[in-house]
C-alpha cells in the first residue's frame, strides 16, 4: 500500500507541475499579445520609432515561438491536449501579427488591424490559461 | 554650480546602482505584478543605502579607508578573502549583464547586429574610462543618466491613483512567496555592494577629507534619493501601463515602452538615452569596483587619479574585467536573467560588507570626533538586522519562486 | 600621528593594514608580523611581512595546502617581503615607511606590470 501511495504521489505531483507549466506558458502568450497590441497601437498613431518596433518586435516574436516550443515539448497531461493545440495556434497567430508589424512598420492601417487582433488574442489566451 | 557638479559622485553611484539593467526590468515587473504595493520596500532600501553610503563616505573621508580596506582590517584575512571572491564573482556577473544591456539599448536605437554591438559597447566603455578623468566619468554617466527622469514625469502624467500610491509607501504585507521575493529583490537592489565600493573609493578619488563631510551627506542623501525616486517612478509607470493589460515586462524594451506610452517617440528616445548612460554607468561602476576590491585587498596602488602606469595592476584589472564580461555576454546568455541572479547573490554577500563599515564608523580610534553618534549607531544596527533577514531569505525565496517566475 | 609609545594592539593597529612608502605609493599590506627571540627570552618585534605567500598560514587548517598552491608558499624575497620594524615611520590611517618601496623590495608586482601598461597610449 505504501508503495502504491509512493508511486501515485509523484505522478499526481508531476501532473500538477505540468499543468502549472502549461498555464505559465499560456499566460506568457497573453502577456506577449497584450504588449504587441500596445506596440501596434503606438505604431498606428505614429508615436514610435521604426527600429524600436523591429528590434523589440523581434524579441516578442522569439518569446512567442519559445513558448510554443515549450508547449509542444511539455509532457501532455490527459485532457489538456486540445487546449495546448489551441495555445500553440495562438502563439503562431501572435508571432505572425507581430512579424507583420516588423516587416511593414509604415503601414498604419495594418498596425490598427493587428492591434485589435492582438488585443483579442490576449483575452483568448487569458481565458485559456484560466481553464488549464 | 560648482556645488551641483560635486553631487556627481552620488548621482552616478545611485543611478548606476538603482537603475541598472536588472532594476529597469525588476521594478517594471514589481509594478506590473503588485502595482503600488512594493513602494515601501523602495523607501526602506533608500533609507538603508543612504545610511550605508554616508557611513562609507565618512569613513573614507576621515580615515582614508575605502570599504575593502575596512573589510580586510576588521574581518581579517579568511572572511575578507571569502568576501573578496564573492564580490568579484558578483561584480563580473553584473558587469556582463550591464555590457549586454548597453548592447540591447544600442540595438533598440539602431537595429544592428547584436554581436557587433556588444563589441562596440565594450570598446566604447573602455575608451571612455581610459581617457576621461574620474570626475568626467561621474558627470557623463551621472548626468546623462538623468534622462531617465522622463519616468518621473510619465508617472505623474499617467494620472496614478494617488491615495493608492500613498498606501503603497506604508509598509504592508501580501501573503505570497512571490511578493516576499520581490520585497527582498527591491531592498537588495538598493543595497548592492558594488555601489558602496565605488562610492567610497570615489570619495578618495575625489580627495574628500573632513571638510567634505557635508558634501558626503548631500551626495548620499540626494544622490540615492534620486535613485529611489526613479525606482518608484518605474514601478508607478508599470503599474499604470502594464498591470491593467496583465503584461509581464521581461525585456528592457518593455520598460522603454512604458515611457513611449506616456510621451510617444520623445518619451521612448529619452528613456533609451537614459538607459544607455545609466546601464553604461553601472558597467563602469562594476568594472572599477572589481579593480578597487582586488587592489585594496592586496594593497596594490589604485585609483583613476593615478596615471595608468602608476597604478598598473589596477588598470589591467578593470580592463581584464571588461574583457571577461565581453566573453560571458558573447555566449548569448540573457543579460536580464544574469543581473537578477547577481542582485540576489549580492544580498547574501551584503552583511560581510556592511558589518566592517559599521564597526569602523563606530570606532573612535580611527574616526575621532566623526564617529557614529547614538542615533547613527541605532539606525546602523537596525539596518544590519534588516540586511541579515533579507540576506537569509534571498536564496530560499529564489528557489521557491523559480527566480520570480511564479 | 606618531607611533604610539604605550602598549599597542598589533592585531588591531598593524595587522592587515596598508603599507605606504616614503613617496606616498601604496606598496602592499601588513599580511603578517614576525618576532625574534627564543623560549624564555623577551620577544622582539622584528619585521612586518608583506605578500600573498603569508596568506596560507592564516587560513583555516583544511584550506592551507590549497592556499599555498594558489597564493604562494611564503618564500622570502619572492612572494613574501620582510619589512624591518625600524623602517616604520608612522602608524596612522596607514603604515608609513621611511624608505622607497623599490628599496625595500615592495611593490614588485606593480613595477613589473608598469612596463606593460607603459606601452598603452597616454599612460
Amino acid at each position: 500500500m505504501l508503495m502504491v501511495a509512493g508511486a501515485v504521489g509523484p505522478l499526481s505531483g508531476c501532473g500538477r507541475e505540468a499543468r502549472h507549466q502549461v498555464r505559465l506558458s499560456v499566460e506568457e502568450l497573453a502577456s506577449i499579445s497584450a504588449e504587441g497590441a500596445l506596440v501596434a497601437d503606438d505604431l498606428a498613431r505614429g508615436r514610435t520609432k521604426t527600429t524600436f518596433v523591429r528590434v523589440h518586435g523581434s524579441e516578442l516574436r522569439a518569446q512567442a515561438e519559445h513558448e510554443a516550443e515549450k508547449l509542444n515539448d511539455d509532457p501532455v497531461a490527459p485532457g489538456l491536449h486540445g487546449r495546448i493545440q489551441a495555445a500553440i495556434k495562438l502563439a503562431s497567430d501572435i508571432g505572425g501579427a507581430i512579424d507583420d508589424l516588423r516587416t511593414s512598420p509604415q503601414n498604419r492601417a495594418q498596425a490598427r488591424v493587428a492591434q485589435r487582433k492582438l488585443h483579442r488574442w490576449a483575452d483568448q489566451a487569458r481565458k485559456l490559461a484560466e481553464s488549464v | 554650480m560648482k556645488k551641483v557638479l560635486q553631487l556627481a559622485l552620488g548621482i552616478i553611484a545611485a543611478i548606476g546602482g538603482f537603475v541598472d539593467i536588472g532594476e529597469l526590468v525588476f521594478n517594471a515587473q514589481a509594478g506590473a505584478f503588485f502595482r503600488y504595493r512594493l513602494l515601501w520596500a523602495v523607501v526602506v532600501g533608500v533609507i538603508g543605502i543612504v545610511v550605508f553610503a554616508e557611513m562609507t563616505g565618512r569613513v573614507a573621508a576621515v580615515s582614508g579607508r575605502p570599504v575593502f580596506d575596512t573589510v580586510r582590517m576588521r574581518m581579517g584575512l579568511t572572511v575578507g578573502l571569502v568576501t573578496l571572491i564573492a564580490s568579484l564573482v558578483i561584480n563580473l556577473i553584473t558587469l556582463a549583464a550591464e555590457v549586454g544591456g548597453v548592447a540591447v539599448v544600442l540595438n533598440l536605437l539602431f537595429d544592428l547586429n547584436q554581436s557587433t554591438l556588444i563589441l562596440l559597447a565594450v570598446m566604447g566603455l573602455v575608451v571612455i574610462v581610459y581617457f576621461v578623468p574620474f570626475d568626467g566619468i561621474e558627470r557623463i554617466f551621472g548626468y546623462m543618466g538623468c534622462a531617465l527622469l522622463v519616468y518621473v514625469v510619465a508617472a505623474v502624467h499617467l494620472r496614478p491613483e494617488w491615495h493608492q500610491v500613498a498606501q503603497g509607501v506604508v509598509p504592508s504585507w501580501h501573503p505570497s512567496a512571490l511578493y516576499a521575493y520581490f520585497v527582498v529583490g527591491v531592498i537588495g537592489a538598493a543595497l548592492v555592494p558594488y555601489e558602496v565600493y565605488f562610492y567610497s573609493s570615489g570619495a578618495i578619488e575625489d580627495s574628500w577629507g573632513v571638510k567634505d563631510l557635508n558634501l558626503n551627506r548631500a551626495n548620499a542623501a540626494l544622490g540615492f534619493s534620486l535613485g529611489g525616486i526613479l525606482s518608484i517612478a518605474l514601478i508607478m509607470v508599470s503599474a499604470e501601463v502594464f498591470a491593467p493589460a496583465q503584461i509581464d515586462p521581461g525585456f528592457l524594451g518593455t520598460t522603454a515602452l512604458g515611457a513611449q506610452r506616456a510621451f510617444g517617440e520623445t518619451g521612448l528616445l529619452l528613456a533609451l538615452l537614459g538607459m544607455l548612460f545609466a546601464v553604461g554607468g553601472a558597467a563602469v561602476e562594476c568594472a572599477f569596483s572589481g579593480a578597487y576590491t582586488l587592489a585594496q585587498f592586496a594593497g596594490w596602488e589604485w585609483g583613476k587619479y593615478r596615471r595608468p602606469r602608476e597604478a598598473p595592476r589596477f588598470t589591467l584589472a578593470w580592463m581584464i574585467f571588461f574583457a571577461l564580461a565581453f566573453v560571458v555576454v558573447e555566449t548569448g546568455v540573457d543579460p536580464v536573467l544574469l543581473t537578477e541572479y547577481a542582485v540576489i547573490f549580492s544580498v547574501v554577500a551584503l552583511p560581510l560588507t556592511y558589518l566592517p563599515v559599521l564597526l569602523m564608523a563606530s570606532d573612535r580610534t580611527f574616526m575621532g570626533d566623526h564617529v557614529n553618534g547614538v542615533l547613527g549607531n541605532v539606525i546602523g544596527w537596525a539596518f544590519f538586522v534588516v540586511i541579515l533577514v533579507v540576506s537569509l531569505a534571498a536564496i530560499p525565496l529564489m528557489i521557491i519562486t523559480q527566480g520570480g517566475s511564479g | 600621528m606618531a607611533i604610539p609609545t604605550g602598549p599597542m594592539d598589533l592585531v588591531y593597529r598593524v595587522l592587515d593594514d596598508q603599507l605606504v612608502d616614503v613617496e606616498g605609493q601604496r606598496c602592499g599590506r601588513a599580511d603578517d608580523i614576525e618576532f625574534d627571540g627564543g623560549l624564555g627570552e623577551r620577544p622582539l618585534l622584528h619585521a612586518i611581512l608583506s605578500g600573498s605567500g603569508t596568506w596560507h598560514r592564516r587560513l583555516p587548517r583544511p584550506l592551507r595546502s590549497v592556499g599555498a598552491r594558489v597564493f604562494g608558499t611564503g618564500l622570502v624575497g619572492a612572494d613574501v617581503i620582510q619589512v624591518p620594524w625600524d623602517e616604520v615611520d608612522d602608524i596612522g590611517s596607514v603604515i608609513r615607511l621611511k624608505a622607497r618601496a623599490r628599496d625595500l623590495g615592495l611593490g614588485q608586482g606593480d613595477r613589473r606590470r608598469a612596463e606593460t601598461v607603459a606601452r598603452l597610449p597616454d599612460s
